[in-house]
């Protein structure tokens, strides 16, 4: 048992040295995803946060136009949602949309005030970017806030004048008027600030590379061993009192090896390069550990379907892009429709960015990974049973 | 001393050595197929923001609110969820990007004195900020109503559950303020494309140049078996050899190219505008592209390492050409990058005849940018192959 491990230890240590000298390996384990990792999160910056910038005309002096100016846009500048810039007329407020400096533009029309306390419609125009859906909703949002406000008013005298069955008298409407703006409001809105179990884009993309490529590092083993056969090296081998077993386990050692290296490289590089948090490192260890294995399983029963090397890279190399596509490695898969997510379960990829994401936000240890782990694992433990009890024959004497 | 038969009969064995392998069939015809098909589902997905909502059932009240937050369902995409620790794992989760507990009794506070809370439960910052606005605008409506009903009873000495539903009546009778909202300017990015267009055009772009890189390796093949030597040695001349095996890279983009255009047409009903200006502007790609495979062919020392490199610079300028990420949304200095690429200058091309139509004309210093990045790497991967094979 002890000799036998030993041919295995040798053959996978073989094995990845050829694989380092010939640089491809290198590029494909290490600088292929950590180089995509860094341009995708160069590419996305930061564009995840929301700031809008909005224009407003204030082109009425009275005093609820000013209240609308200062408390209610003003109240998001002050909450950093926007930053807002004053024009002097209606058409430069337009040009700072039109011209992309402002992505919505508030038009608060001269006589605003007087309408509304006459009890007249008053209009506020809101001139969003066609490319700015959100910062427009927002916009409109807030001055339809502002609205209810002056509808509590008029509505509270409207219903005093219907109960009441006679329109009412000026001090009469002046008391209602006076009560309903000072009124408490009667549904407040709290914040509950909910911790997201997410990634960030550049953890994200650090993640979906490395399990993305880690296809590739763990099939260098079991690829290998189609050239060994070509070359005559695997007879040449089994000649000696070797069993094929170990010759097997060799090789699924050497992609095991690859794998971990490649991973290990990934977190460390990531994290110090683009600042990528992939959490704490016992439960990101665990989830590595099942997606090695994965990996390393369902590209042995890919491979034991091929006839050639080349057959078996290339088969190996179009299952795992399509779990890729399909497990988010290039989507974020929290964005995507609800079926794409379900089939994202259905890969390993899927579950490694999941289980990465468990062990984020508030009160996360490293057991969150535990269930990810499994699966994979689980997932592991099928494929590399089928993979290897199909694989016998490539390494049975013919 | 170009001998074009003899060139196009080079091209012609290139062509067929790729589509007789059987392993690449994968990744040229299944692979992108994929991929637009997922792009496509992606479509406009995240354009509408989920919010997830607790109510109490039977609450007229409450359901007033949902109501309220529903909208005409253009904004919000509303989701009932049954309990708050649902709602809180999905939203830490991201499948909802925000959530509202309404409390029990929501109808019964709101018919006494005091003040009802309700929560917005979401992440800081982010897109969330700006989910909390609409949300507010939906709870003051409710606010309006309960406020102006407490107001008239007390001033008249009414039952506040009397003065309510007189409140609600006359809602739609008072003036208030009256908010019109109109989009103006550019379009944005996505608009004019539907369902799949906009990824059919990044992918034709990504994989023409993909499939040109995966050809190198074989390049890298012909030389180290000597087959260039040989071809040498018969009165063939070398240009005629590097004519005929650019003339190979060419051809294999273009079957790249022709395959997405076809299947994206005919399957999803992609429109690719002026078939002209589309053709000539995939056609110029095609020429970058055979020319930067005939480069790495050249230079690289095994087919594998040809392979690999050819991949991950194919990928990499992908995305920094905009085949991954739209251009429109890179930070400015990325894009400035892009700019730099043939990508970025094929798809913007391809994009702008799609949305706006228009014709050769209109793409003019696309067709300008690419042709000057043909001439140069062809240059360059002529003088390196001749090199490689005569040195």
């Amino acid at each position: 048992m002890g000799a036998d491990l030993r041919v295995a230890v040798l053959i996978a240590i073989k094995d990845l040295r050829q694989r380092v000298r010939d640089r491809s390996a290198i590029l494909a384990s290490i600088v292929a995803p950590l180089g995509l990792a860094i341009i995708f999160s160069a590419l996305l910056g930061n564009a995840t946060g929301f700031h809008a910038r909005y224009a407003v005309a204030n082109l009425d002096g009275g005093q609820l136009a000013a209240v609308l100016r200062t408390d209610v846009i003003g109240g998001l500048a002050t909450a950093k949602i926007a930053e807002i810039t004053d024009a002097a007329t209606r058409d430069e407020a337009l040009a700072l949309v039109t011209n992309g400096k402002a992505d919505a533009a508030f038009v608060i029309p001269a006589g605003f005030t007087a309408a509304i306390s006459a009890g007249k419609a008053a209009t506020l125009e809101i001139a969003g970017a066609r490319n700015a859906t959100l910062e427009t909703e927002v916009a409109r949002a807030v001055a339809e806030r502002f609205g209810e406000g002056v509808v509590a008013v008029q509505l509270a005298v409207a219903t005093a004048s219907k109960l009441h069955g006679s329109p009412l008298d000026g001090p009469a409407t002046g008391a209602i008027v006076t009560a309903a703006s000072a009124a408490t409001p009667a549904i407040t809105l709290t914040d509950d600030v909910a911790r997201l179990r997410q990634l960030s884009m550049s953890t994200y993309f650090s993640a979906s590379m490395a399990i993305l490529f880690l296809f590739f590092s763990a099939q260098i083993g079991i690829v290998s061993l189609f050239d060994e056969r070509r070359a005559g090296t695997l007879a040449r081998i089994l000649a000696g009192p070797v069993r094929p077993w170990s010759v097997l386990f060799g090789k699924l050692l050497a992609g095991f090896a690859m794998g971990a290296v490649s991973l290990t490289v990934l977190v460390t590089a990531t994290t110090l390069a683009i600042g990528a948090d992939w959490g704490p490192p016992l439960g990101v260890a665990l989830i590595a550990l099942g997606a090695i294995i994965a990996a390393i399983g369902i590209t042995t029963l890919v491979a034991s379907f091929a006839r050639t090397g080349e057959s078996a890279a290339a088969a190996g190399s179009a299952v795992a892009i399509t779990l890729g596509v399909l497990g988010g490695s290039f989507t974020m898969s929290t964005q995507s429709p609800d079926a794409m997510a379900t089939l994202a379960l259905f890969t390993p990829h899927g579950w490694f960015l999941r289980g990465l994401a468990e062990l984020h936000g508030a009160g996360a240890t490293p057991a969150d990974a535990l269930p990810a782990a499994g699966v994979l694992l689980a997932m592991g433990a099928v494929t590399l049973t089928l993979g290897l009890l199909r694989a016998r024959k490539l390494v049975s004497a013919r | 001393m170009i001998d074009p038969r003899k060139a196009f009969e080079i091209g012609r064995v290139n062509m067929l050595r790729q589509v007789r392998d059987r392993s690449d069939l994968f990744f040229v015809f299944v692979l992108p197929t994929i991929i637009i098909v997922a792009l496509g589902l992606q479509f406009g997905g995240a354009q509408q923001v989920r919010l997830g909502v607790v109510a109490p059932a039977g609450d007229a009240a409450a359901i007033a609110l949902v109501q309220q937050l529903r909208g005409d369902g253009t904004t919000l995409d509303v989701r009932t969820v049954a309990t708050a620790d649902e709602l809180r794992s999905l939203v830490e989760r991201g499948r909802l990007e925000a959530g509202v507990v309404i409390p029990d009794g929501l109808g019964a506070g709101l018919a006494g004195s005091g003040a009802v809370t309700v929560t917005y439960l979401a992440a800081t910052g982010a897109l969330t900020t700006g989910v909390r606005a609409p949300v507010e605008a939906a709870v003051a409506k409710l606010a309006a109503i309960t406020t102006a009903a407490r107001v008239a009873a007390r001033a008249t000495g009414t039952d506040a559950a009397a003065a309510r539903p007189v409140a609600e009546s006359l809602y739609d009778t008072v003036p208030g303020v009256v908010v019109e909202a109109r989009a103006v300017g550019d379009p944005g990015m996505f608009a004019g494309f539907s369902g799949f267009t906009f990824g059919a055009s990044t992918q034709l772009v990504l994989f023409t140049y993909l499939t040109s890189m995966t050809a190198a390796g074989r390049l890298v093949w012909t030389r180290r078996m000597g087959v260039s030597r040989r071809m040498i040695s018969t009165p063939t001349s070398v240009g005629t050899i590097i004519a005929g095996e650019a003339l190979g890279r060419f051809g294999v983009a273009m079957l790249q190219a022709a395959y997405i255009v076809v299947m994206s047409s005919l399957v999803f009903g992609v429109t690719w505008g002026d078939p002209l200006a589309a053709g000539a502007l995939i056609a110029l790609f095609g020429v970058v592209s055979a020319g930067i495979a005939l480069l790495v062919g050249a230079m690289a020392r095994t087919p594998d390492q040809a392979s690999s490199m050819g991949v991950f610079v194919g990928l990499a300028m992908g995305a920094l050409g905009g085949s991954m990420i739209p251009f429109q949304i890179m930070p400015p200095l990325m894009q400035n990058v892009a700019r730099v690429l043939p990508q970025s200058w094929t798809l913007l091309g391809l994009q702008s005849l799609i949305r706006d139509g228009g014709g050769i004309a209109s793409v003019a210093p696309n067709l300008a940018v690419l042709a000057v990045w043909g001439v140069a790497v062809m240059a360059l991967a002529s003088w390196r192959f001749r090199k490689a094979i005569t040195g």
